[in-house]
């Protein structure tokens, strides 16, 4: 009898996971280009550099692995609280399939910690600059390692037509135990709590793929900055004391930001982080707050409290040079029912987002609401938005469906208000966004069938009459996937149009593209080829050197190429080559090279 | 018989209050699911299609698009009167100025897979010191049901009645419902109004232990989402339902149904 029980355990759970399990790629390269969405590829990245260690991580850390569902969560979670897990058979044995494993590999280890590990990064890519007397060279740098109960990073980056090899530069020293005082970190810093009202990774994405997972966030995090986007990053000292369920997070932060002044008044930050002029930052941000958060395996509430004060004013008057934020969240599952929100009342405007997601095995379901007043200061934020997290309301429902074993429906709408007078709209607008992938795959090949489409309000002038104007953007992307032994070969068609109805004017793109990838043991080659005929705007991601994000927006006519090579020679020292090169009207030739050794 | 009595007593009580046919959601369900009804069949679904029923009664409330001038009220039942089901409704919007009206009576009948339904509505429509008409208008709908799928097909004033000079709309409804797993059910449907696009729609419903069950829904043509939660107790069930606007704000939904026993 128990043994029957545990067969048909062992069954439903493998049947579960077979539903539920998303692959990481799907985030990036295979589905997501055209979208302009390469946020994960960064977070993946950096999961790549620095492995989830099952037997470590708490269950915060296993979250991470985002694109897994919660009872896989669990499942690792189970398999921790048993004992050591030793190698990928557990795993399988456990309930993940040998594909799930594969796909897991870069991104989790079950090593006992080194007491020592250095691994060192370097990256010079040359991009064709017309008519520049600077450097047309990105040179990138990093030095990452653990020794003891310390963590360290040194990281510097100079972008094209930069003077200066440390225009930008990061770095932090981490002490960490299992002990009261849980993290000390001094340096460059970042914080990400509840649904980002108050604090997240600013490359934080609303919308994608998986639509019942991206819109949920389950933020609770203090981590030494290592991302190249070189502003909004906190500099100072933070702190993490544990009790019990109860973690403790006091910070202070005191850090120069690069902005456009106007009569000595901030006009606008450089978000690019492409700074010709190679000034230092010349406006200086102080930050000190705490955050008081009880973590369960399902559930966590919390209460963040900052005072942020910039020692410039602001040319815009609505926005104060010192404010105060206090925002409380939380989120639980109670069985297939998963309650998340988060309030935030920062200089005394109050913003939301809440939401709710259900289902089973077969089908999955999100509702997520959002509020947010205008001119809502949101710096260091990032939750969910169909824009900029400022003068919105709106509802967003995603649905994922499993209809059969090798079959994947998602879908979500996003409808949205601007309740206030937005940028040069004049008046009060709205929008809608609809998403729907259809997706089958076997053993050897995997079609993907995408259409999305958005309807904005927009203010725009034709024929010298300006109006409000609906404006509608489709895009109808194919995607196939055919995989043999050490190949895989991926044939993209894509065809997107722009169209004003009042107007009837149209306008229509598309976009083919074949890519190959090969692997055999230690060596990597991908190769594409893009051809292009197009009046509006295309985005595709690329395959692109360790660490960096590559999205190619296209338009016009022409043809891009690149070629991408990675080798590992001893699994210490891995070396990584590519060239793109672009026939249009804007010619586009890049040479890049980077090794990593890993001692 | 004095079953009989007391479902035509009803339906001239319905008939003598006010009424309308703007083709609103009819209760709280409706709304959530943007005027599906095969995801779970009510007493109000009838209201949809003459075809599909569950015995009961179930009365709503709603103040369209959140405005307090503009109360909408619900009123649906449905009796086993041997192999027919029979249908009695009615909806009253109520503005200061402007009232709207429908009483309805329809009738179904089951063979086998196949359920066919008839109804008529009484329609009246009033604008303060300017008019008042009543007319009577006849829908028709079909469902067939088998495993897992059902499919419903219904059209609204299949005689083409005007009313006060200019035509009633005519509305073409379709459905088809699958039941995903044991726990949820996924419609999608078509609507067609004469001389309007096609409007699709897709609506879901998740039960919980058997007493919870939530509700969501999209609608393409115009575009809007409807969500809303189920809570039974017994043969009571209470829908609470939110359904959004392009530009005016969530109308807020409440349902409380008693499904008379099989």
């Amino acid at each position: 009898m128990l043994l029957k029980s545990r067969i048909v355990l062992f069954f439903l759970i493998s049947f579960q996971i077979v539903f539920c399990y998303s692959s990481p790629e799907e985030f990036i390269s295979d589905d997501e280009n055209s979208l302009g969405e390469d946020y994960y590829s960064q977070i993946l990245e950096n999961l790549k550099q620095s492995p989830i260690n099952l037997n470590k991580a708490s269950y915060q850390e296993l979250e991470e692995l985002f694109w897994l569902s919660s009872e896989q969560i669990s499942i690792l979670w189970n398999l921790q609280n048993k004992g050591e897990i030793k190698s990928y058979k557990q795993l399988i044995k456990a309930g993940f399939s040998k594909k799930n494993v594969e796909e897991l590999k870069p991104y989790i280890t079950f090593e006992i910690i080194k007491n020592y590990d250095l691994t060192l990064q370097s990256r010079i890519y040359s991009k064709e600059v017309d008519q520049s007397k600077n450097s047309p060279l990105n040179i990138y740098q990093r030095v990452k390692g653990n020794f003891n109960k310390f963590k360290f990073c040194f990281l510097h980056q100079k972008d094209p037509e930069e003077k200066r090899l440390l225009n930008f530069y990061s770095y932090y020293l981490e002490y960490y135990s299992d002990d009261y005082l849980q993290k000390i970190l001094i340096g460059k810093y970042r914080l990400e709590f509840g649904q980002g009202l108050l604090f997240a990774s600013k490359l934080g994405l609303s919308k994608g793929t998986a639509s019942t997972s991206i819109p949920f966030k389950k933020y609770n995090s203090l981590k030494g900055y290592t991302s190249s986007y070189e502003i909004w990053a906190l500099e100072g000292v933070a702190f993490v004391f544990k009790y019990k369920h109860f973690f403790f997070t006091p910070f202070y932060s005191d850090t120069k930001l690069k902005a456009n002044l106007n009569n000595n008044k901030i006009s606008s930050f450089n978000k690019s982080g492409i700074d010709i002029s190679d000034s230092s930052g010349n406006v200086s941000e102080q930050i000190y707050g705490a955050n008081i958060a009880f973590l369960r395996t399902e559930t966590k509430l919390g209460i963040t409290f900052a005072k942020f004060a910039f020692d410039k004013q602001f040319d815009d008057n609505k926005y104060p040079s010192k404010y105060s934020g206090l925002s409380s969240y939380f989120n639980t599952r109670i069985n297939e029912i998963e309650f998340f929100g988060e309030i935030a009342s920062i200089d005394e405007k109050f913003a939301g987002v809440s939401g709710i997601r259900w289902g089973d095995q077969r089908i999955k379901q999100l509702l997520l609401f959002r509020k947010y007043p205008d001119h809502l200061i949101n710096w260091h934020a990032n939750s969910f938005t169909s824009a900029s997290m400022k003068n919105e309301t709106g509802i967003y429902y995603g649905l994922k469906i499993i209809p059969r074993i090798r079959t994947k429906i998602n879908f979500y709408i996003d409808i949205w208000k601007y309740p206030k007078v937005r940028y040069f709209e004049k008046m009060p607008t709205t929008g809608n966004e609809e998403f729907l992938q259809f997706e089958t795959f076997s053993k050897f090949r995997k079609i993907a069938i995408t259409l999305k489409h958005k309807n904005k309000e927009k203010y725009k002038t034709i024929d010298d009459e300006s109006i409000i104007r609906d404006f509608e953007q489709t895009l109808l992307r194919i995607d196939w996937w055919s995989y043999y032994d050490l190949m895989k070969i991926k044939t993209r068609f894509e065809f997107a149009n722009e169209y004003l109805p009042e107007n009837k004017l149209f306008k229509n793109g598309i976009l083919i593209y074949e890519q190959v990838k090969f692997i055999y043991k230690s060596l990597e080659i991908v190769g594409q080829i893009t051809v292009f005929h197009s009046q509006i705007l295309h985005y595709m991601y690329e395959y692109a050197l360790d660490g960096t994000m590559e999205t190619s927006v296209f338009s016009g006519d022409g043809v891009h190429t690149y070629l991408l090579l990675k080798y590992d020679w001893n699994k210490t020292f891995e070396t990584q080559f590519k060239i793109s090169d672009r026939w249009n009207e804007n010619n586009c030739f890049k040479i890049g090279f980077q090794f990593i050794l890993k001692l | 018989m004095n079953r009989f009595f007391l479902i035509f007593f009803i339906y001239l009580f319905i008939v003598n209050s006010h009424s309308i046919d703007l083709n609103l959601p009819a209760s709280a369900l409706q709304n959530a699911t943007n005027g599906l009804i095969l995801t779970k069949i009510m007493p109000s679904s009838v209201i949809q299609n003459p075809a599909v029923i569950k015995t009961g009664i179930e009365t709503s409330i709603s103040y369209l698009y959140n405005l307090s001038e503009l109360p909408y009220y619900n009123f649906s039942s449905g009796f086993r009167f041997k192999k027919f089901t029979i249908s009695l409704n009615s909806n009253l919007l109520n503005h200061q100025f402007y009232k709207e009206n429908i009483a309805s009576l329809g009738v179904n009948y089951q063979v086998k897979n196949i359920t066919m339904g008839i109804s008529s509505r009484f329609l009246y429509n009033s604008v303060e010191n300017y008019h008042s008409f009543s007319k009577f208008v006849f829908d028709a709908g079909v469902l067939y049901e088998r495993g897992e799928v059902s499919t419903a097909f219904a059209m609204k004033n299949i005689t083409q009645t005007d009313f006060f000079d200019t035509p009633l709309p005519i509305f073409f409804l379709w459905e088809s419902n699958y039941k995903i797993s044991q726990a949820s059910n996924i419609s999608i449907g078509l609507e067609k109004q004469q001389d309007f696009y096609f409007s699709f729609k897709m609506a879901t419903i998740y039960t919980f232990f058997d007493v919870f069950s939530l509700i969501s829904s999209y609608q393409y043509n115009p575009e809007r989402l409807g969500a809303g939660a189920l809570i039974k107790i017994k043969n009571y069930e209470i829908i609470y339902s939110i359904r959004s606007h392009k530009y005016l704000s969530l109308t807020h939904y409440i349902s409380f149904c008693y499904a008379f026993k099989k």
